[in-house]
């Protein structure tokens, strides 16, 4: 970040179709193994999308309590519970609510945004808490406003990230009436296939992730350990449309640019990027003209690999996540895969690693989310010298 | 780098007739993505814009804050808890509702259409908190000012009356305030005077549109 402080990563934590910790998680993803089911927790109806990510053990029925609530809580004290922290300065947890069947009353709301955050917050002992509302960018929002409030003197330790659960009827149908989910015929753990000529949409999934943001003085005089540093950060809008990606990759790559002007990082220090990547025809042709033109002729050489190919989109979790993960790749050398990629599309046309994962070394990686709205966010994260 | 105020739009300058204001900024493809909650947010962010826009619209960064959190529509038929009311409820999503009302709902709707309209390209984010929320925006705001990422930044907060908070989106009508930041090399920095006040009524967990409300006089003077 380019100015005060640096910002470490002290603490992890995650609740993800891959399972109950980031451990579980990395095993799942880095093995390239889909962890996509048929739906059974409710009847799919006339949807033509039935398949999802679900959290292992809350596959087979949809509880009265909110799952969202209960992956961000789980997370967030894993994150804190890594960083050795019984409270944090703020907590900025991206999510949208949960919903049920409308009723007499008037809402079907379980939980409203707010109470989510409230309670996440609580978890971590949070003074004060706010929650992004950025669709599949949002938790990428959490994090790089939690630098920029480190950076600013505004706090100094943060937990920010994001948790939803919206493998509900209320939320399935109306992701299935717009048409952005896969409905392709095929078995449930081949049906998200980023950069693939065969994608036809994205899988929807549940989950929760939370890292612990630290200034650097903070963290060294208590003698943490730091997981990786927070670069950069880049975040930008689209103003294109409500949910279409911009054809000519405008907004990502505006995200990307900044991400590195902010990181103070040449393009061709970045040694992997976690891509957005969801499936759909339109988000993976748009990633990949953009990363083409912030990368140029390094584009060619860039490993690219997307998540959503093992454990589905996590709407506004995704953001935090795939930063969890993009930090166990620069911490272990190892280079998750994009699962199920066998037909590549000639307009993605970039080394997306496919099919296994690779060992390689680097100092830098980028991580993408973008979300309805028009909001496009870009995280590197480096190591700690 | 001082932070000073470029403009300032408060809640008492919005009309009754706010989708009129709307009407004047929009056309009427972004007016149909429009809902009556986000009304509010959109005419204050084009007003306190063109006030003074200081710089051409892709270096704009906008901040929204609201306590209203997206709800979602009306309860489709009447409940009796019987077993097919999600095979009715799929029925319904799926084959009679309009999709663009899931989108209207959506709490950064007004963020995401008033970029359209003006072009703002900057960094952008929605959210849903009080004054305290409030308080990280003009943090953030203050933030991308200082290293470049913008060279004008937008705070919007906006709420619905308390009657309305658990409304759909069309029945939530709104009221909003602005402010428009920029950043200098000479002149007073404004910043340390808005956290004092912000942060003083954020232990009250007021919303953040009274707290916006709160510094929108010290910008005028400044």
């Amino acid at each position: 970040m380019s100015s005060g402080d640096a910002v470490w990563v002290t603490g992890l934590g995650a609740v993800t179709p891959g399972g109950w910790s980031v451990e579980e998680t990395w095993s799942a993803v880095s093995a390239g193994k889909s962890c996509i089911r048929e739906v059974e927790r409710f009847t799919t109806f006339t949807s033509s999308s039935r398949v999802a990510g679900m959290v292992p053990g809350k596959e087979s029925s949809l509880p009265e309590h909110s799952l969202s609530l209960e992956y961000g809580v789980h997370a967030a004290r894993q994150a804190m519970d890594r960083a050795g922290l019984a409270a944090v300065d703020t907590a900025i947890v991206a999510n949208h609510g949960e919903r049920r069947l409308p009723t007499p009353e008037g809402s079907g709301r379980v939980t409203g945004v707010s109470d989510i955050a409230s309670e996440v917050a609580k978890a971590a002992g949070a003074g004060s808490y706010s929650a992004p509302y950025g669709a599949c960018a949002g938790s990428a929002q959490s994090i790089g406003t939690a630098a920029k409030l480190i950076r600013s003197g505004r706090a100094t330790t943060a937990l920010a990230g994001g948790c939803d659960a919206l493998v509900t009827p209320f939320d399935y149908f109306s992701f299935s009436s717009l048409y952005v989910m896969s409905t392709r015929e095929c078995p449930p753990e081949e049906a998200s296939c980023p950069f693939d000529v065969r994608r036809d949409g994205f899988v929807l999934a549940e989950g929760a992730a939370f890292l612990v943001l630290e200034s650097e003085e903070h963290a060294r005089a208590r003698g943490a350990e730091p997981l990786a540093v927070l670069e950069g950060f880049g975040l930008r809008q689209n103003a294109y449309h409500m949910f279409a990606p911009p054809p000519d990759g405008r907004g990502p790559a505006d995200a990307m640019r900044e991400a590195l002007r902010d990181a103070r990082l040449d393009p061709s220090a970045i040694g992997y990027v976690n891509a957005h990547g969801t499936s759909t025809k339109d988000n993976d042709s748009s990633e990949t003209i953009a990363i083409r033109e912030v990368f140029g002729a390094h584009a060619d050489v860039l490993p690219v690999s997307s998540n959503k190919s093992q454990i589905g989109h996590t709407m506004g979790a995704c953001g935090a996540i795939e930063a969890v993960l993009s930090i166990q790749s620069l911490r272990s050398g190892i280079i998750s895969p994009t699962s199920n990629l066998y037909e590549p599309d000639p307009l993605c046309d970039l080394d997306y690693v496919p099919l296994k994962a690779r060992e390689i070394e680097f100092d830098h990686v980028l991580s993408n989310s973008f979300g309805f709205g028009g909001h496009s966010a870009s995280l590197i994260f480096g190591r700690v010298s | 780098m001082n932070i000073q105020v470029a403009a300032v739009c408060s809640a008492a300058e919005q009309q009754d007739d706010v989708r009129g204001q709307v009407k004047a900024f929009a056309s009427r493809k972004i007016l149909r993505f429009l809902d009556a909650v986000s009304y509010g947010p959109f005419a204050a962010v084009a007003a306190v814009y063109r006030r003074n826009p200081v710089c051409p619209p892709e270096d704009v960064a906008l901040y929204t804050v609201s306590g209203w959190d997206g709800d979602m529509p009306d309860q489709p038929f009447p409940t009796d808890g019987s077993r097919d009311e999600y095979a009715r409820l799929s029925r319904h999503i799926l084959e009679d509702a309009n999709p663009t009302g899931w989108l209207r709902m959506l709490s950064n709707n007004a963020l995401c259409q008033v970029s359209i309209v003006e072009g703002f390209r900057g960094p952008n984010a929605h959210f849903v908190g009080d004054a305290d929320a409030l308080a990280q925006a003009l943090a953030a705001a203050a933030y991308d000012l200082r290293t470049g990422a913008a060279k004008l930044a937008l705070v919007v907060a906006y709420d619905v009356a308390e009657t309305d908070r658990n409304n759909p989106s069309d029945r939530a009508p709104s009221t909003a305030a602005a402010i428009s930041l920029t950043a200098a090399e000479d002149g007073p920095d404004v910043l340390p005077r808005l956290f004092e006040l912000v942060d003083a009524v954020a232990g009250e967990r007021r919303t953040a549109l009274e707290a916006l409300e709160l510094v929108l006089p010290i910008g005028v003077r400044s």
